[in-house]
């Protein structure tokens, strides 16, 4: 089995995301990134596009968004939206 | 009083009744819905401190422009109040705060959200940065970052301003609220988690504590630190706005439901006391008319 991420993805008014997942694809404000399991800690603020979520099922949702920070430690991944 | 003049009022008084018990009704509805959406926002709150706490240390955060503390300028108030009244005493404890720093001679410019305390502002020759007011019930996330928005940049521009304070009425449950007073820039990460905990009302459906957010891990920071804060603090203001919204909102319903409850039984009370006053009344006119025409028979006799 493939290691995963505990991905959430908050946004004030509601929580849009919340599972662990394979891979997560976002808009980096230097550019696209994916971030799989063992990441090293890392912060960063993000662009506006779209984030694609892989899932350990093969199936993948994307969630659009405008601006926002992503967090990565201990293959904790936190988006806030 | 007259028989017709007591019947009238006691209609009247009924009829009030029937007023404050619907208004109880709706406020007790509407308290449920805020409660529940402060409650909606807590995952963000949760993971926005456990970003904060990590970072916290590093310096980046402590020289951010938004972040360093100021030693002198005038203070900036974010005055929370509703638009309408009829609710006990929230909006009056919100301003008697508001009082109290301009008795102390503090100076202070004011941003007014609900219509009372722009009328207050008014009033008291507050300099008034902005206004907002038909704030709805369901706040929307726009509202805060509006609101947001013109405050940090108020804060950003010069120096003028020490700090920017937001008063709000704190919501315990649903008896008690609490006029409080939270800094909201220059952002201090003890005060946001004050805030995520405040946002737990002390009983009830939405009490449990929330995880305490763990030690501080060395981050890769990209592109760099300033740019990362440069987002994440007027985020982290929205949710101190936005959350100060919510719990006003929570409070302005649970204390209008208490206050309508108080004046349903009241009414109640009024109406038991003049259909008493009614029937003696209605006996009073009674016995005088069978006295007079016992009277009258014997006078015939």
């Amino acid at each position: 089995m493939s290691k995963q991420l505990q991905l959430t993805i908050a946004r004030v008014d509601s929580p849009v995301f919340a599972g662990s997942v394979i891979s997560v694809t976002v808009p980096g404000s230097e550019g696209e990134m994916t971030i799989l399991a063992n990441h090293a800690p890392l912060m960063t603020a993000l662009k506006g596009g779209v984030i694609t979520v892989r899932k350990e099922d093969g199936s993948s949702e994307k969630f659009s968004l405008t601006s926002g920070t992503l967090e990565v430690s201990q293959n904790q991944v936190t988006i806030l939206l | 009083m007259a028989l017709k003049q007591i019947k009238n009022k006691i209609t009247a008084t009924k009829k009030t009744g029937k007023v404050t018990k619907a208004m109880e009704s709706v406020s007790a509805v509407k308290m449920r819905k805020s409660q529940e959406r402060a409650f909606q926002s807590r995952p963000y709150v949760h993971a926005a401190m456990k970003i904060l706490t990590r970072v916290a240390q590093s310096e980046a955060l402590t020289t951010h422009p938004l972040a360093s503390k100021r030693e002198t300028g005038k203070r900036l108030l974010v005055v929370v109040t509703s638009d309408k009244g009829l609710a006990g005493s929230v909006n009056s404890a919100v301003l008697k705060k508001v009082e109290e720093l301009k008795a102390a001679k503090v100076e202070f410019a004011m941003v007014a959200i609900g219509r009372k305390a722009v009328e207050f502002a008014h009033r008291e020759n507050i300099t008034l940065l902005g206004h907002y007011t038909n704030v709805g019930d369901d706040v929307t996330v726009a509202d805060a970052y509006e609101i947001a928005d013109k405050v940090i940049t108020a804060f950003a521009a010069d120096a003028t301003y020490a700090k920017v304070e937001v008063v709000y009425q704190n919501f315990l449950s649903t008896f008690e609220q609490e006029p409080t007073l939270r800094q909201a820039l220059p952002l201090d990460p003890a005060e946001v988690h004050y805030i995520m905990r405040g946002i737990r009302p002390k009983t009830g459906k939405f009490s449990d504590d929330v995880v305490l957010p763990d030690e501080v891990i060395d981050h890769t920071i990209e592109p760099n630190a300033k740019t990362v804060f440069d987002v994440l603090i007027p985020q982290l203001v929205q949710i101190i706005i936005f959350y100060a919204l919510l719990e006003s909102k929570a409070s302005e319903h649970s204390a209008r439901m208490v206050a309508m409850k108080n004046a349903t039984d009241k009414s109640k009370e009024v109406v038991k006391s003049l259909t008493i006053k009614f029937n003696k009344a209605r006996q009073a006119k009674i016995t005088a008319e069978i006295s007079e025409i016992t009277a009258g028979a014997e006078a015939m006799r």
